[in-house]
């Protein structure tokens, strides 16, 4: 272990979370999302928590008819989007993965230091806010940032 | 200040990074595309211009004496990704390349429906940058062209990415004795049968096309495609490298052909072939149908109406006649009893109790619809699924409430990532052993009495037992070591203790009455007992 500085994901998380089944929770696939849209994932979430579409958008700070045309499904989210309304769901580190997953974005990776930060912050339930000034402050990509 | 101190924190944790400094320096690692074997492929934006690139870094500890990037620092193609930078330290290497804007090629071929002339097209591009690869001191063999590593621009164009597979295996190897490329587009040599040249390409190439054009990778006697189509394709995957073609050039020249719909015909046999159009034509036309790049299928003689029925609802063509392209589009059906439903929400919300027993005898007009992905049904009497078998693209499949013929033809349907086979009288399922992609298995209510015959399944994470009578599970942890959940509502299994050995087990559905005794058995874990009826 002394001689071996490389960090593996392994070593990386347990640094992290001391949580030893978070790799499988980041691998995790649940059956019940193979058959939805990210569209329908919104719209349920939503529907669940007798919310409307406009408070989680304006949560996620996105654009509001851009916010409108992912619930309608005219437009597919960047994978950035999906982190942003994850943020305002209050999701954990495996919903967040969940969500990745239903939209067809790469998960979350712990060897990049960006997607550390957000699993860090969400499995911390840090804000969106709060998780945007850290990665600027780390002088990391911010979400929702230019590529948007 | 608590945002600090997780600043500190992860700041920490990134010092002693393994990738290059001037590598992290340069870009920022926005996204992981794949990751294995000590190889990543990373998204990087340029730090100080915006510009998206892709890194491959390899682990050195893996690949001890990777020569570089030297491959394609030479050769500049359109359809080739730029070589932009490399970077390396005592524990990896990272090569840059442009990213390639566009969408690849295994998901645009099944968002459009490519006609005959659009896959020969894409296959004459393809063999254009196989040609500069080829041609190239000494050649430049890409050893995985498959539709993931092709990708097609807005404007039409097609670039090869995923190069460095190329060449340094053989370096490395000294022969071709390694596995690699991908399975199934990979050629008899690449096994080991022969010295790999610029023909392993063509190989794949071909394998690519007939995916193009059948949706499976594999040869299917009973698709008919366009019979100049099929001869190239053969012609590329013949088993011994001296009968395929020489090279991409030749390939091209045939692709072309076959796309312009021109070639050579003898005067004496005008004749004959005018009458024979003529017929087609007639035949084609009485059958309310014109025939596409396909050769002609049965398309108006749909053997079950249901099934009809079915594919109208989601085609949103209530009348009038269907063509082969028609039935193309169709990706989903749900039929439950004697209904048919657009969606898949539709189709659970149904309850057995309240359906009479459907019409469906059997499924063999699924083979007219090969690009399908899901498919339901519910509350049947006794149905034929051999159909099931040819279903090259089929993703999701739920029966449910019948009673089949067996579970082999679903074997066969080796995309098949969820498989809900839930009353359907089945006392064996061994067959779906042959899925790889296996994730979602649920056997409830049938007649298996043992894990034998569930079978092995190295893939699967939800596994479901409702309902089922057996001795107990001893040895599951060895048949389906990655399951992950699993349900157990209703059943009568004696034994629960097998399951205590399955290494990554998060969570088990039990009814109230089950609760105890099963959280008596996982007391001290960190297994969730989970109660709920359905």
């Amino acid at each position: 272990m002394a001689e071996e500085k490389k960090i593996s994901t392994d070593e990386l998380l347990r640094l992290l979370f001391q949580e030893r089944s978070l790799e499988q929770i980041l691998q995790r696939t649940e059956s019940a999302y193979l058959h939805i849209t990210f569209a329908d994932y919104l719209s349920n979430w939503c529907k669940s928590r007798e919310e409307v579409p406009e408070q989680l958008i304006r949560r996620a700070n996105l654009e509001k008819s851009y916010g409108h045309q992912l619930f309608s499904g005219k437009r597919k989210p960047s994978r950035d989007t999906v982190l942003q309304l994850a943020f305002a769901m209050g999701a954990d580190v495996a919903s967040a993965q969940e969500m990745l997953k239903v939209a067809r974005k790469s998960l979350l990776y712990p060897r990049i230091k960006r997607d550390t930060v957000i699993i860090y912050c969400l499995h911390n339930r840090v804000s969106l806010v709060d998780t945007e000034i850290i990665l600027q402050d780390l002088g990391l990509p911010i979400l929702g940032g230019r590529d948007q | 200040m608590e945002l600090k101190r997780i600043e500190e924190n992860i700041q920490s944790v990134f010092a002693d990074s393994s990738y290059p400094r001037e590598f992290l320096d340069e870009y920022d690692q926005m996204e992981c595309l794949a990751s294995h074997n000590g190889q990543e492929t990373f998204l990087l934006r340029k730090k100080d211009t915006g510009e998206r690139a892709v890194a491959k870094c390899y682990d050195r500890r893996v690949f001890p004496s990777h020569p570089g990037p030297d491959l394609l620092a030479d050769v500049d193609h359109p359809g080739l990704p730029r070589l932009m930078a490399q970077y390396q330290n005592e524990k990896m290497l990272c090569i840059v390349r442009e990213y390639i804007e566009g969408e690849p090629l295994s998901d645009y071929a099944r968002e459009k429906q490519l006609t005959l002339l659009q896959i020969t097209d894409l296959g004459s591009r393809l063999c254009d940058i196989l040609t500069v690869l080829h041609s190239h001191e000494p050649p430049i063999i890409h050893r995985d062209i498959k539709p993931e590593n092709v990708i097609v621009r807005p404007d039409g164009s097609v670039a090869l990415i995923d190069f460095d597979i190329s060449r340094f295996f053989k370096e490395e190897a000294g022969a071709d004795t390694y596995f690699y490329g991908t399975r199934g587009y990979a050629p008899p040599e690449q096994y080991g049968f022969g010295q790999t040249d610029c023909r392993t390409d063509l190989y794949a190439l071909g394998v690519l096309l007939r995916w193009l054009v059948t949706g499976s990778v594999r040869n299917n006697p009973n698709v008919q495609i366009d019979r100049r189509m099929q001869r190239i394709i053969d012609r590329c995957t013949a088993f011994s490298p001296e009968e395929r073609y020489e090279n991409a050039a030749q390939v091209r020249s045939a692709l072309r052909e076959a796309g312009s719909g021109k070639k050579p015909v003898p005067v004496k046999s005008l004749l004959a072939l005018t009458a024979a159009l003529l017929a087609t034509l007639c035949l084609g036309f009485a059958a309310g149908r014109y025939t596409g790049w396909l050769r002609p299928v049965p398309t108006a003689a749909f053997m079950e109406p249901l099934i009809e029925r079915a594919v109208r609802l989601q085609l949103g063509r209530e009348s009038g006649p269907l063509s082969p392209e028609d039935l193309l589009q169709v990706r989903e059906m749900y039929i439950y009893g004697g209904e048919v439903y657009k969606e898949f929400a539709q189709f659970s919300e149904q309850r057995v109790e309240l359906h009479e027993e459907g019409p469906l005898r059997t499924l063999d007009d699924l083979q007219m619809l090969p690009n399908l992905q899901k498919f339901c049904i519910g509350r049947q009497g006794y149905v034929d699924v051999s159909g099931i078998a040819n279903l090259g693209h089929l993703e999701s499949l739920e029966l449910k409430h019948m009673r089949i013929s067996g579970a082999q033809p679903i074997g066969h349907a080796s995309r098949l990532k969820y498989a809900c086979l839930f009353d359907c009288g089945l006392s064996d399922v061994t067959a779906l052993e042959s899925c790889p992609w296996l994730e979602v298995l649920d056997v409830g209510l049938n007649n298996l009495q043992s894990l034998r015959q569930i079978g092995t399944h190295p893939s699967v994470r939800n596994l479901g037992l409702t309902w089922l009578k057996m001795n107990d599970v001893a040895g599951i942890a060895d048949a389906l070591p990655r399951v992950e959940t699993v349900t157990l509502q209703h059943s009568q299994i004696r034994n629960l203790s097998g399951l205590t050995a399955l290494p990554h087990l998060e969570a088990i559905y039990v009814q109230a009455d089950q609760e105890e005794a099963v959280r008596e058995l996982f007391s001290g874990t960190n297994v969730n007992i989970l109660i709920t009826e359905n």
